[in-house]
């Protein structure tokens, strides 16, 4: 079982996916218990009537199920033997689906026939926490966690709960209770966290949110509380490392945000998620979330029966297809993508990523012609025009390229990538003295990207136009170049700079440094081509071409970021 | 049957509106006092008003104007997020007119704009302007819709507006931001409007939903961020679920980046997003609030985003921003969870001196307090202050700080309507399940608020889809009120009935040599005995709307010595001699001058 959970604030999100449950290690579904004074007195003694809500909206076959459950009920209502677990289960029917009120007079009554079982209240509980009634939350769950003190889940719920409602004292205790009976109660030192920042009480912050982060390294989330902790006490650099840390931590699933929070099990809750595994949307639902959570074999078995429930939707195929291509399953993914862009050809994510398929298969054609219909069909995607004008880039069409990234740049006018194909496009088109003054622009725009000076560079250094050329601003920038970045291509380009200022020597030495490196990575093509210039250089001759022919930045990779889907890296 | 007669005139109203004017004094002789140097004790406000706080007027005032979002059954995600209002003197009649933001019906085959396609609900879907005949009816509050002889034609799928004086002519312009191409109206002046958004290169093809009019490099021009939401177009509409079809949220779509319009001073902008740094960093953007946060003097730009961390744009002073939100702690909420970010506003809650953040927020998310610690660091004390909790089951979207009692404490108001169909009301077979009431909260002035939006009369009982707010003197009585736009629904004038039993300076900050509002200044109304109530002047914050430009300051029972303005790019001057319970105008370079 993964440990991966929503928290509280994805409260939304339960209702959306269902009730997912907080799950972690521990306690199992809590027994009976006799009924105390105090829960007995909440508990109503009058059947609360429940109708059939409206489910007109609903997938038919979650129709008939809630039919079925809501008929049987008023069946054992006539027959006289009516049960409270006929009722909760029909009140977890109806929670399942988001049907509040119906789910909440069924567990009621549920509730009032089996008064001594913790389940109906708490589900109670649970519902009037999701559907944001929390002092209600808050009375139910105190009354229901009478009868199972020890149920951790529902005291950390009951703790978060108190918090919001700043009840500070009443949660620092509950979380206080729960933790003596798991310390691994990863909301609990978060809530107990919380509570310390508020109170600007940053060591007692700091030590519980280490606490969790502990537990829980790769719960994210946990770390930017901490990081204001640590500001709170005026450690800076410890702030920023966590701050760091969540940012290198953060996934995108590319479908939706990913949940890092992690919970208490909650046996309860699990029951009632597997209570809504009826119809498409249920089943999409659930394999998105598990998808969230890293679950992919879980997801994969999802899609796979939605895809096999109706072929003829694109969406789901996509969803498929992301899945496995996640998992590494890329002739299974690229399958899916065909289906998707033949059942609907406009399904633009479809076409991108079959694209960026294709490319990787050598079929530069079928891609090209994949990412125009991406583009025509989402014409605000920054991937879309990426891989579009990148395949017309390394197709030698670099005209054509270059309004590509300029439509992209309209839209986007800081999108590095974008910037930095259009000045290698100019420069394949030979318009070396705008791809001088765009990347001008650039290092304005994008200050702290090495590219665009290096690029720069090489140009002032090598073009064979006079008027572009000029080698002491060359020199000045391949200084500031070097300072941060010492590779072999940047000393090929301070070879470039020397030869341009007649610095043959140290041209040559550079050049030699150059092919030093390429050898030490194995790169022999490109040491045998470096080579050639060295010759140049001895003879006193300097370079007049920015990039070979055959450079990789005339031949930029399909992009494809971080995260299979997230489109919003470039 | 006038308003007076209805009983909507109260304290000095009639005195006020009937001259109407700024910079005269106030209506009540002993009121004007400035030198009265009795014993003031800092305000507590420990008694709230009593009675109905805001009254619904909306019919009676001739403000008649339906929104409607196109809504086909197809779910389109823009047709739930418009639309706004702008609360701004168009003709220079020293009352605030009301611009409102229009919708149109949508479809994969519907061109913007198409007239044809108007559903005969209330003639052309378009934007409606209406003035506001205060000064014409002998002080009594009515509108005439004048949008035809504006010239005001905007037919695109309207979302939001932003109101300044972008050309320094002294006559107020309009952005308007849409999904799909933007406009910029220019106020020519005569009642007229024209449309110079290809000559001023300010449109912007994406969803835009807020934008702010402000001078980021202090050269005397109003310059233009514009908040972009996400790549969503009706073609690439995707149906969403909650067990049921709903509408999406902004996770199923890629953000677009916003954009930041240099004004070059000769009526063209410079489009500066990426030299400036605004474009490296982006997420889907709902609220724009532009203030020094972390007072070096410079205006910095607070973006709230839709479930992504919100952007705190610090100004460098040079043409460029530093995004520092999440170390300064307003990116995330206090358990690192990005919300989603709707309206937004300002403004010193706590009288501190500096101004702290408000954002309204999702159903199940608390509405957010940052508050701030003088130099730009924020901690979020939404549970602390009480703004936190109440807000759990709404979905906020216009509001601002406002002092709705004028006892020199910012209260707040938020507008409410979920964006995802609310079960209960899906089970009552309600035609547009999204309808929730709005709130307001007064502020006690310990650094926490109450509810009183179930004490605060019958304007707040209705439950609508609400969207934009704008919050400005509509009467010129000396109170804050209030216009709600209600998504697929009306615009609601409410009148406030209590403010202006507590005593207030209005305020409107002209430029030297311009008669410009200037956006940004920092103004403190400077009291015997307690501290300075600093407010800014400003149009932008709430939710796709345009707020009231002047500056109003409840001033309770406080003595006042003086008023002082920082301008932007510095430069502070005191006046000694503002009247209390009037408007009046401070012009840059006629206060004394204050040397720090």
């Amino acid at each position: 079982m993964n440990c991966h959970l929503l928290g509280r604030v994805g409260a939304l999100l339960l209702w959306f996916f269902g009730f997912w449950s907080a799950s972690c290690g521990g306690n199992s579904t809590p027994a009976s218990a006799p009924v105390t004074d105090e829960a007995a007195a909440v508990i109503p003694t009058v059947q609360t009537p429940v109708p059939l809500p409206e489910i007109g909206g609903f997938d038919a076959e979650v129709q008939r199920e809630l039919r079925e459950g809501h008929n049987a009920i008023q069946v054992a209502i006539k027959a006289g033997n009516v049960t409270g677990e006929q009722y909760g289960r029909l009140g977890m029917q109806f929670a399942a689906y988001g049907l509040i009120d119906a789910a909440e007079a069924a567990y009621l009554n549920a509730r009032r026939l089996e008064p001594e079982l913790f389940r109906w209240g708490y589900y109670l509980g649970v519902l009037y926490d999701e559907s944001s009634r929390p002092e209600e939350a808050i009375d139910m769950l105190e009354s229901a966690l009478a009868l199972s003190p020890g149920y951790v889940a529902g005291i950390a719920r009951l703790g978060d709960l108190l918090v919001d409602q700043d009840r500070a004292t009443e949660a620092r205790r509950r979380y206080a209770d729960a933790l003596a009976l798991d310390q691994t109660c990863h909301p609990c030192l978060v809530g107990l966290g919380q509570i310390a920042l508020q109170e600007r009480d940053f060591v007692r912050a700091v030590d519980y949110l280490e606490q969790a982060v502990t537990l829980a390294p790769w719960a994210n989330t946990t770390r930017y509380p901490l990081a204001m902790a640590y500001r709170g006490q005026g450690d800076e650099d410890a702030a920023q490392a966590q701050l760091q840390a969540r940012t290198d931590g953060i996934l995108n699933t590319g479908m939706g945000r990913q949940i890092d929070r992690p919970g208490v099990y909650d046996a309860l809750l699990e029951e009632l998620v597997a209570v809504s595994t009826t119809g498409n949307v249920a089943l999409e639902a659930r394999g998105v979330l598990a998808a969230r959570e890293g679950r992919w074999a879980d997801a994969i078995d999802d899609f796979n029966q939605l895809v096999a429930a109706d072929p003829e939707n694109a969406v789901s195929r996509n969803l498929l297809a992301m899945a496995l291509l996640t998992t590494g399953d890329r002739d299974g993914a690229k399958l899916q993508y065909e289906a998707a862009v033949r059942v609907d050809p406009t399904h633009a994510r479809a076409n991108l990523q079959l694209g960026i398929l294709l490319v990787e298969e050598g079929l530069e054609t079928e891609a090209t012609m994949r990412f125009r219909q991406a583009v025509k069909f989402d014409p605000g995607s920054n991937l879309a025009y990426l891989n579009l004008a990148g395949a017309l880039l390394r197709s030698g069409e670099a005209a054509e390229a270059v309004g590509v990234y300029g439509e992209l740049l309209q839209l986007d006018p800081s999108n590095a990538p974008a910037r930095l194909g259009r000045a290698f496009a100019l420069i394949r088109d030979g318009r070396h003295g705008e791809a001088k003054a765009r990347l001008q622009e650039d290092m304005q725009a994008r200050p702290n990207e090495l590219a665009f000076p290096h690029t720069l560079v090489r140009l002032l250094a090598t073009s064979p136009e006079a008027g572009v050329r000029d080698g002491r601003l060359a020199l000045e920038l391949v200084q500031q170049v070097s300072a941060e970045l010492q590779n072999g291509e940047v000393a090929e380009t301070t070879a470039m700079v020397m030869a341009e200022l007649g610095a043959f020597d140290r041209a040559v030495r550079f050049q030699e440094l150059a092919i030093d490196l390429a050898e030490q990575a194995g790169r022999s093509d490109l040491s045998a081509q470096l080579r050639g210039m060295l010759a140049f250089y001895r003879q006193g001759q300097p370079s007049r071409r920015p990039f070979r022919d055959n450079d990789p930045v005339f031949f930029p990779a399909p992009f494809r970021p971080p995260g299979v889907f997230d489109e919003s890296v470039p | 049957m006038t308003l007076g007669s209805m009983g909507f005139s109260r304290g000095c109203f009639g005195q006020v509106v009937a001259v109407a004017v700024v910079g005269l004094v106030g209506c009540a002789a002993g009121d004007q006092d400035v030198s009265d140097m009795g014993r003031v004790e800092e305000h507590r406000s420990e008694t709230a008003p009593v009675g109905d706080l805001f009254v619904d007027v909306t019919a009676v005032v001739g403000l008649n104007f339906e929104h409607v979002n196109g809504m086909s059954g197809e779910f389109y995600f823009n047709e739930m997020v418009g639309a706004g209002v702008a609360l701004f003197d168009y003709d220079n009649d020293n009352d605030l007119d009301v611009y409102v933001v229009q919708g149109h019906i949508l479809g994969p085959d519907v061109v913007a704009g198409d007239a044809s396609l108007d559903p005969g609900l209330q003639g052309p879907l378009t934007d409606r302007l209406f003035r506001n005949d205060l000064d014409r009816d002998g002080g009594v509050l009515g509108f005439t819709d004048v949008t035809e002889a504006s010239g005001l034609d905007a037919r695109g799928y309207g979302m939001g507006v932003a109101a300044g004086d972008y050309d320094n002519d002294g006559w107020v312009d309009l952005y308007l931001l849409n999904f799909g191409s933007n406009q910029l109206w220019k106020n020519n002046g005569d009642g007229t409007f024209g449309d110079v958004t290809a000559a001023s290169g300010t449109d912007d093809p994406r969803w835009s939903v807020s934008a702010s009019f402000v001078d980021f490099d202090a050269d005397g021009w109003l310059d233009l961020y514009v908040g972009n939401y996400v790549n969503y177009s009706i073609a690439n509409n995707v149906e969403c679920f909650n067990n049921i079809r709903t509408y999406c949220g902004p996770d199923g779509f890629v953000p677009v980046p916003d954009r930041l319009f240099r004004n070059r001073g000769d009526g063209s902008f410079e489009d500066v997003t990426a030299s400036s740094q605004i474009g490296t960093e982006y997420g889907p953007a709902l609220g724009v609030a532009t203030a020094d946060l972390d007072g070096n003097g410079w205006v910095d730009i607070y973006v709230a985003n839709d479930l992504s961390e919100n952007r705190s744009w610090m100004n460098q002073g040079d043409g460029t921003f530093v995004n520092t939100a999440l170390f300064n702690g307003s990116a995330l909420n206090e358990t690192g969870d990005a919300e989603a970010g709707m309206g937004v506003d300002a403004g010193d809650f706590d009288g501190d001196g500096d101004d702290d953040l408000f954002i309204s927020h999702l159903v199940t998310q608390t509405n957010t307090v940052y508050v701030n610690d003088g130099d730009g660091l924020f901690q979020d004390q939404s549970v602390r202050t009480g703004l936190g909790p109440p807000s759990l089951p709404f979905t906020g979207f216009g509001t601002a700080w406002f002092d709705f009692d004028n006892d020199g404490w910012l209260d707040v108001m938020v507008v409410n309507g979920a964006v995802d169909l609310l079960p209960r009301l899906v089970q009552a077979r309600d035609p547009y399940p999204l309808h929730q009431t709005n709130q307001l909260f007064r502020n006690l002035g310990n650094a926490r608020f109450e509810d009183v939006s179930m004490a605060a009369g019958a304007s707040f009982e209705p439950s609508e889809v609400s969207r934009g707010a704008a919050f400005g003197d509509i009467d010129n009585d000396g109170d804050i009120d209030v216009v709600v736009t209600n998504n697929n629904g009306p615009a609601r004038l409410l009148l406030n009935e209590v403010g202006n039993r507590n005593r207030w300076v209005g305020l409107r900050l002209v430029g030297a040599t311009v008669d410009r509002d200037m956006l940004g200044t920092r103004v403190a109304v400077v009291r015997s005995g307690a501290p300075p109530l600093w407010r800014r002047v400003r149009s932008d914050g709430s939710y796709a709307s345009a707020n009231d430009s002047r500056v109003l300051v409840g001033v309770g029972e406080s003595v006042i010595t003086a008023v002082r303005a920082v301008w932007p790019g510095g430069g502070e001057e005191e006046w000694t001699d503002v009247a209390v319970n009037s408007w009046s105008t401070l012009r840059q370079g006629t206060g004394r001058e204050v040397v720090r």
